[in-house]
This record gives structure tokens, sequence and C-alpha cells, in this order.
């Protein structure tokens, strides 16, 4: 056991994989040079070269398109959006193209991509670099998309997204890579699609992931010394999803609550509770319920942030309605 | 294309059916409109026709097996024709269909929740399904969830304590709809049995099912006494025969219906029934007459009894309990009986204590014609001839005064024939 | 032209043949309802995408556009696979499952048609980027139209091959037109090579009716980029005779278009060339003619009377790993 740093566990992971296959290549804005914002790629630049570490220009279409074709070329691309926000300016390569390029050629092709990028709210970064678009993701058909909320997950999960050979959108939030955490000594990979009880618990089941895992163990804490056993689930991965895991839990507690830090409508929530109730309809002892951000933008001022999406009370207060006590 | 053989609706209240026995074999030919099974509801004997030529292709429901409205028992169509390939988009109710995701027919037999009185029961799917596993009426729990919505907790608490659960929302099932079960535990619970040899078993469905059913809950919830006098009936034996010698014949029963209905106009109180805390004060004298039946019982009811004369009520009464007898009986037939008479008198019983018929609040047991020796107030001995009349009624609703009061009436009718045609 | 080997010249004219008769058997198929969605021709283009093939190797890349039957055919691209995935057989090159816009064979070097405007610039792109990262020297041959050259993605990605001197052709098939608006409603310079001057590359203007012109400049383009001075613009203006789609009655061009992309046949006037010179007969190119006829009829009766794929097949490739889980929720 180590004790790491989220964003130095990513570091650990990535440079691990780089060493092991010289076709992994990393591109994005400010990652050789400079080594990421988050240090991510700190010294990756001196040991791998400037073929291996790559500084785009700030042209986030053109080097996540460019990633694709090297992808299709036989290259591992790991990419990084400074924030996932920047979705905005290049999703065609990632919807259109990445996502569709397997499907489109009769499956001629692979396309091995990661594509990383923090996210969340809390920090005080507006409407513009806050968001957690999870849900634009997982509604696109073709991509995988892994949220790690530890740092021994986010390290397994990389090498494991870097290893697929299907594009992966890697979602790391922003407020959790400083936080230190024991990770296992030596390689270790953990497979995309399973999820991770966290707690365990018999009347309430909380599925829930990257940040919004911490505050719903918080949150439990405080349920158990009201008498509510809440179990918590980190899916980790969101797809593939692991609906096994959801289904026992369901079926042990038929109590069920999504918490999730994206916002409300069309969120994944939504459509965990959709399945939850064609699928397990006759477990549910009551509707599923969402914990999740307000539909609105991400404001700036700090109690307007904090008043827009989940906290520890509000998943405590769900839990109080879904469970009428 | 193949056509499914579907379960009718056959009466509004109509859940299920069970298939009693398929007069037809798969391969045989089959003509649209003529019978292909036998199937029994709760309170019938019906054949299903088929609605298209063609061959009987395949047998999803067998005999005996309980199938909810619309589920499927078979399929016709043409030879050799694969089922599968009609199509699973043709199979629109699942719950008894090959289709893979369909539910098990329990789910869609056991899931009413609507009261009898017609209120939506607001219950969680978990709730429901526990409840039926554990035979918990639902109907009469009151939620603690969101709303009063009735959770996993309150089947829970009513299983261990089912007369707290009772207490707080006691309800009378009507006759229309059959109670599923009782608040404490299981209608029919498993026992094991050692089956000893020659024993044979078979399954509790149909008819059988339903009277157990009623009489259960009926005799679980009710606290009932039963009071008998006895009624001399001689003079009415006397003028029966008379009437019968100048070609108007009437059943003793006639006779004892007719009584009892203008006893009961005499005796508001009780032409009662009980809705939780609600008593219903019934306006209408609708006599339910048991019929005993082969495969059970069945009670017709003459509605507004007290209205029609002697003549016409025997005529209606022959009616039902023929129609009865052959399974005809419209399903509105049986329905809305506010009182309840059961005639032993044919078979020998001196006395019985019948259970009552819900809703209503009282049923009158009718027993057998007895010669008895009687000092006549001139000293001599004479032969009479004596009935016994049981009632049997609820005793949240009738005390036993009321009740002797009512039986006194009926005995003074009986004794005095002319009033009851006057 | 004297200087080309006659094999070459006939080479030329065969393709050019080719990709027409391609275009005008899918055009038939189209009208008479055999083919479902929709299919872009590029009937007066042959030169450009035959041209601009032949002067790559085997083991170079093509990415094409959603105008892609002449590109893929030009870079080798089976007829019968190629006619079986307009048809949405399950012969045809991605089993039915792409269609018109997103054929591909990747074995040779086609890294697929693309049904985005201006989407396949940075797979090129990366694709030169690859080349240059695994140190390997094949060069990648970017179509794209003057549309797409408005495009973001046009921008963004010339100028990072002209930073990394990366080893991408950037061939634009100027047909004047993007679906009705013409390019110089919307765009303020005479050409679109010029636009080189901004990245510091080469950029040329050629004659993309004329398949020699179109083959020595991209030759000069490729080399370039193969020797690793990084990314040449190569513009060939040509004539889009049909609409932007099959069917599309083209009404917001001047009948002057017409006449000047009739005039500018670059196959009627390679043809009257080779034979004004001498250096093929009507006999021989005849013969050239009725080969690639008979080819492409046999490519028509293979994917009509291909079968469908099997319904399950809509269901696979979505993922290489965990398909079915990620499929199903």
């Amino acid at each position: 056991m180590s004790t790491l740093s989220v964003s130095k566990a990513i570091r650990e992971g990535l440079h691990e994989e780089m060493v092991r296959d010289e076709n992994v290549i990393v591109l994005g804005e400010d990652m050789a040079v400079m080594g990421n914002v988050f240090a991510i790629t700190q010294g990756f630049l001196d040991e791998f070269g400037p073929l291996r570490v790559i500084d785009t220009p700030i042209s986030e279409s053109g080097f996540t398109g460019m990633a694709v074709g090297m992808a299709m070329r036989g290259l591992r691309p790991v990419v990084e959006w400074m924030y996932d926000d920047f979705i905005g300016v290049c999703l065609d390569p990632v919807m259109n193209q990445a996502a569709k390029m397997r499907y489109m050629t009769g499956g001629q092709v692979k396309v091995p991509i990661v594509f990383r990028a923090p996210i969340g709210a809390g920090r005080r970064n507006a409407g513009q670099h806050s968001q957690c678009l999870e849900a634009l993701f997982t509604h696109i058909p073709g991509l995988k998309v892994v949220c790690p909320s530890t740092a021994a997950d986010a390290k397994g999960l990389l090498k494991s997204a870097i290893r697929s050979d299907d594009p992966v959108v890697f979602l790391e939030h922003k407020l959790l890579y400083a936080k230190k955490e024991d990770i296992p000594d030596g390689e270790y990979l953990i497979p995309l699609g399973k999820a991770d009880i966290k707690r365990p618990g018999k009347d309430l089941t909380i599925i829930t992931w990257s940040r919004q895992v911490y505050f719903s163990l918080e949150a439990a804490e405080t349920l158990s010394a009201q008498g509510i056993d809440a179990e918590v689930i980190d899916l980790r991965s969101l797809v593939p999803l692991d609906w096994e895991a959801i289904r026992a839990s369901v079926q042990k507690t038929g109590n069920v609550m999504v918490v999730e830090e994206g916002a409300r409508r069309g969120g994944i929530g939504a459509e965990i509770a959709a399945e939850i109730q064609e699928e397990l309809f006759d477990d549910l002892d009551a509707p599923v319920a969402r914990v999740a951000a307000a539909n609105v933008v991400s404001p700036f001022s700090p109690p307007l942030e904090d008043a827009m999406f989940p906290h520890p009370e509000d998943i405590v207060a769900a839990a109080h309605r879904l469970l009428a006590k | 294309m193949a056509t499914e053989i579907k379960m009718p609706q056959l009466g509004l209240t109509m859940e299920e059916g069970t298939v009693e026995r398929w007069l037809k074999s798969v391969g045989d030919e089959i003509k649209a409109g003529e019978p292909i099974l036998e199937i029994t509801t709760d309170k019938l004997t019906n054949e299903v026709e088929a609605e298209t030529d063609g061959v009987l292709l395949k047998i999803v429901a067998d005999e005996g097996s309980d199938v909810p409205v619309q589920g499927i028992l078979g399929y016709i169509g043409q030879p050799g024709e694969n089922i599968d390939a009609a199509g699973a988009s043709e199979v629109k109710v699942p719950a008894a269909a090959p289709a893979a995701e369909a539910p098990k027919p329990e789910a869609s037999v056991i899931t009413p929740a609507v009261t009898e009185t017609g209120k939506k029961v607001r219950i969680s799917p978990l709730a429901r399904k526990i409840a039926m596993q554990k035979g918990i009426d639902y109907t009469v729990l009151k939620g603690t969830g969101p709303g009063g919505r009735i959770i996993k907790r309150d089947i829970l608490a009513a299983e261990s304590a089912p007369a707290a659960a009772v207490k707080e929302a006691p309800k009378a099932p009507s006759s229309e709809v059959a109670p599923k079960a009782q608040a404490s535990g299981s209608m029919f619970p498993v026992k094991n049995l050692e089956l000893m040899d020659g024993d044979t078993t078979e399954k509790l469905s149909g008819m059988r099912k339903v009277v157990a059913q009623r009489m259960y809950t009926s005799a679980v919830e009710i606290p009932a006494v039963t009071q008998t006098v006895k009624a001399d009936v001689t003079k009415l034996m006397a003028l029966r025969q008379k009437l019968k010698e100048e070609g108007r014949h009437f059943a003793v029963n006639d006779w004892i219906l007719k009584a009892v209905a203008k006893a009961l106009r005499k005796h508001p109180e009780m032409l009662v029934s009980l809705d939780g805390e609600t008593i219903i004060h019934r306006a209408h004298v609708n006599l339910g007459m048991a019929v005993a039946l082969d495969a059970g019982l069945i009670v017709p009811v003459i509605r507004d009894a007290d209205t029609l004369g002697l003549e016409a009520l025997s005529a209606k009464a022959k009616d039902l309990a023929n129609r009865a007898r052959s399974n005809q009986l419209g399903s509105d037939e049986y329905k809305g009986s506010t009182f309840t008479v059961s005639n032993l008198g044919m078979f020998g019983v001196e006395s019985f204590s019948p259970i009552i018929n819900q809703p209503d609040a009282a049923i009158l047991g009718v027993c057998c014609t007895e010669d008895e020796l009687v000092m006549e107030d001139d000293g001599t001995i004479t032969k009479h001839q004596v009935m016994r009349i049981s009632l049997t009624f609820d005793h949240r609703l009738v005390d036993g005064a009321v009740a002797a009061k009512f039986e006194m009436t009926i005995r003074d009718l009986l004794e005095n024939p002319m009033d009851i045609l006057l | 032209m004297a200087t080309y080997e006659k094999d070459f010249l006939l080479q030329l004219y065969g393709g050019m043949v080719r990709v027409r008769l391609f275009e005008e058997k899918a055009a038939d198929c189209f009208t008479k309802g055999m083919l479902a969605g929709n299919i872009h021709l590029c009937i007066g283009q042959e030169a450009s995408v035959v041209g601009s093939n032949a002067a790559l190797r085997p083991t170079d890349y093509i990415t094409s556009t959603h105008r892609g039957h002449g590109h893929l055919l030009g870079k080798g691209a089976d007829s019968k696979k190629m006619m079986a995935e307009l048809f949405g057989k399950s012969t045809g090159y991605c089993k039915g499952k792409g269609g018109s816009m997103h054929a591909a064979d990747v074995s040779l070097g086609i890294l697929g048609a693309n049904g985005i405007v201006g989407a396949g610039i940075p797979i090129a792109t990366g694709s030169a980027l690859a080349s240059k990262i695994k140190g390997t020297d094949e060069v990648t041959l970017c179509f794209f139209g003057d549309g797409a050259s408005n495009q973001g993605t046009f921008h963004e990605s010339i100028n990072m091959a002209a930073a990394w001197k990366l080893p991408v052709v950037y061939l634009c098939e100027n047909n004047h037109y993007g679906v009705s608006t013409e390019i110089h409603r919307v765009t303020n310079t005479e050409d679109i090579a010029v636009r080189a001057k901004a990245y510091d590359i080469p950029g040329v203007t050629v004659d993309g009716s004329d398949v020699l012109e179109v083959y020595e400049a991209v030759k000069e383009a490729v080399e370039y980029a193969r020797s690793g001075k990084g990314p040449y613009l190569v513009e060939n203006v040509v004539y889009r005779w049909q609409g932007h789609y099959c069917g599309d009655p083209a009404v917001y061009r001047p009948k002057s278009y017409l006449e000047e992309a009739h005039k500018n046949d670059p196959i009627l006037n390679f043809r009257t060339k080779l034979l004004k010179e001498g250096l093929a007969t009507e006999a021989e190119l005849d013969a050239v003619y009725k080969e690639k006829a008979d080819e492409i009829e046999a490519a028509y009766e293979f994917a009509d009377s291909s079968p469908y794929p099997d319904v399950s097949e809509a269901f696979t490739d979505v993922y290489c790993e965990d398909n079915e889980e990620c499929v199903a929720r």
C-alpha cells in the first residue's frame, strides 16, 4: 500500500501504460512542457519525447479528430480536454467519428482512444468550467464512459481504459485530484463495468459515482445514526453499466436513490430509474428518487453554486422523503 | 398467423378463470363457434368457443390451471404452423403467454389495487408482492409511506400483528369480489399433510376456492351468534296441502322466503352491512337463496323479495335455482343480497349454524319439519308439525334480543300462514 | 504526354471510365428505387479522383468525403463490394452498415468516406501524425471539397500539420458549390490554394479535369510530404455534373456551369488527346471501356443478388468489448 493523490494515481497509471506500450500517445493542451495543469504528465516529455507527449494548439476539434486518425492507424491516443465543458467545440470527432467508426465500417476498425477530462462543480469556475456532462456521453452509442472516485480506481480504471479497443470518455472530478488515498502496490487493473459496493446496507440503495460517492457515504453515516442503513454503490463506469450490482442491491433494499452532480433533466439518474422501473418494478417499495444538480447554469458566487448541486444534507433529506421516516 | 384462445371476461368482476376441461386435443380440427374447452370462474362453468376455423395447435393452459382474464389458453391455426412465428407482438397479454419475459401468472391475478368499494389502494410494488406471497389482504391496511402508500414495513407489521392491522381499517367485502386473503396470515396454509394409502389430491380452484375463501373470511371476521327457535307449521302444511290440491303448488321454502321478506320489512335493523366504521342500512330486501351444486355453492338473489307475491316469488326462486344448477345465471343474479336463507330441511337437518354470506348481517338456516306430540289446552294429545329456524347474525351489528324478536316475527308468520299471504 | 508509358495512360483512362460507369450505374439503380437513402455522385470529377490516387503508393492512406465513390475506387476499392455497400447488402464493404457515405477498406489504406463535411481532415492529419510517430514514410492524401475548406477543422488541421511537418497532402476538389452555395458567395479569395500561404506551406491550383495535370501536381505534393517537408495543399478545380445528390435538379446553378462542365469532360478530352497524339487506338480504348463496363455490370449483378444482412447484424460492432452489455443499457 502506498498513499497517492488521485491526480498522482492517474499519472502513475498513464505512466505505466506509456512504458508498457509505445503506441500510447498523450496529446492535448499544455501536456508536454508544462506537464498538464494538474501535473498529470509532469516529466513525461523528458522521458517519452515530443512525439509521444504532444502539446497541441488550442484546437480541440482538430486534435480530437486527429486522435481518431491516429487510432485508426494503430496508435492508442490519450487525449485530454482541459475541461469536459470544452466538448462543445469538439463533439463531432467524438460523437460522429470515434463512436461510430467501427460500426459504420462494419467492424473493420478499432478506435482505441481515451478522452480524459476534468469535470465537476465546487471550484467556483462558473458556467463554462463546472459541468458534469456524463449523460451527454452515455447517450452516444459507441462510447464507454468511466467516472472514477478513488485514487486506486482512477489508476486501475485508466489502465483498463487505455487497453480497451473502444473509445472511452474518462471523466475525473477536479475536486478529487488532491484527495490522498491508499492504492495497491504494483501493477493492477480494474475492469470497466464493475461497480464497487462502498458500504453495504439493507434499507436503501444509493447509486452514485465520482465525487458524489463521498457525499453519499457521508450521508449514509448520518442516516445510520438515525437508524437508516444505506447501501452505497459506486458505479465507477456508466457504460458498461454494472446492472447486476444494481439489481442485487435493489432486490435487497427495495428503495433506491440515484445521486449525481450533473443536471437532473435527462441525467443518468433518469436513465437508471427508468431501467429499474422496467426491470425491477415488483421489487420497489417506493419510486426511484433522484438527487441531482438543478437544471440551471453553474453560478459563480459560492453560496449560489453550493445551492445548485447535491450535498450530503440533500441526500439525507431525500432519504427521509423516500422512506417516509 | 395462429389465433390465440384467451380467457374470456365473464362478468365485470372476473379476474381469473380455471381451465376445467379441454374438449379438444392438440391437432383436432375446429370450426368457428365450436366449444373448445370448459372454464370455471368463481361462480360458473362456461364453454369457450373457437373464434376461427383451424386446428388446435397448442394448449398453453393445462386443465386445473388458473389463468387471468385475457391470458392465453392455447392457439388455433393452420396445421404445421409455427406458433413462435406468430410473433411476440401478437401476444398482448404476457401473463400466460410463452414469451420469455412474461411475468408469472400470479402477478396478474393478484393485482387488484382497488378495494371492493372501488377506492384505489396506494401500495408499492414490493409491498404488494410480499403481501401476495404471505397471503395478506393489503386492501385493509393503512399505509405509512409517503402519501399513505402501503410499503413493505406495513405488510411486515400486519404479518406480525394481524389484529392491529384489521382493527385499523376493518371492512366488509362485498359478495361481488371474493376476498383475496385475510390479514392474519395465509388463508390456505400449507401443512404438508401426510398422504395415506389411496389418498388423492386435487387443486383448490374455481368455485370451491371461492367458497373456501368466502367462508373463511366470514368465519374469521364476524363474531357470529346462532339462535334457534321452533315454529309450529301445522297450519302452514295444511294450507300448503290444500292449495296443492287446488293445483297451486308452493314449496315450503317459498313460504319461508315470503315470511322472511315480510319479517325483514318489519325489522330493518336486520338489513345492515358494515364497511369500515360505517353501517349501511339497506333499502332493499334482496334475498339470497343458497343453492347447492355438485361443484360447490351459489347464492342467487331475489331482488326486492318483499314486493313479490307468493306466486311470483315462487316462480322466481324456482327459475333461479334451475338456472344456477345449469350454470346459466347472469353475473348480476348472484350479487347484491342483503339477507340470505339457507334451507337444509329437505336433508333432515334438525338444527345448524350457517355462516353469514357477507356483506349481509345475518343468515337464516331452515331445518326439517318434524312431527311432535302436543298437549292441547283441553288436555288432548295431538300431532303437530314443527320446524326449527336457526338465525346466525353478526353481533357487531345486531344484538341477541333484536335477533330474537326478528325470529319471533318469522315464527308468528309461519304459524299463521294466512298472515304471510296478507 | 509521350513521355508516359502507354500502359499508365490506358490505366488512367480505364480508371476514369470505371468511376464514371460505376456512378452512372449507381444513379440508374437509385432512380429505379433499388438503393435506399441518398448518394452523391462524382461524375465530372473523375480526373481528380483518378489522377490524385495515381500519385500514391499502395501503402499510402486516403480519407474521403460524402462524394467518395470515386476516391475509393481510385485507391483500388473492389467495385463489387462498393456496389453491394450502396445496396445495403451483407457482402458490402461495411456489411451494409455504412452505405454510400461510410464505405471504407482500411486494408487498402482507405480510412473511410465521411458524412460530416470537413471531418475527414483531422482524421487524415492524425494518420499523418501516426506515420511520423511510427517513423514510417506513408503519406496520407486528404480529399475534401470547397465547402469543407470553410470548416474549422480545415484550418486547425493544416495549422498543426504545418507546425509539425506532417506527411499529408490536402486535396481540395473545388467544384464551386457547397450543396447549392457558390463558393464566392461565402469566400473572399479567388481560389482555395491561396490559403496555404497563411500556414506557410506550398499551395497550387490545377485544372482538375486534366488527369495528367492532376497527377503531376499531386505527385509533387506527395513527394514533398514524404520527404518530411510537411503538408501541401493542392486545389483541383473540377465540375460536378450532377446536383448535390442524385436527383437534385440543381436549379441554383446557371446553365453556363454545365456547359463549362461538359466542355471539360475529363474522359472525353483525355480520349481525344490519346487518339490525336497516336498514343492509343480506338479499338484499344474501346476494349478498355468494354472491360470496365463488364466489371461494373458484374458489380451490379453481385450487389443485386447478394443477401441483405441478418437483422442481428444491427446490434454488433458497436463496441469491440462488452458489446452486448453496452448495447443493452
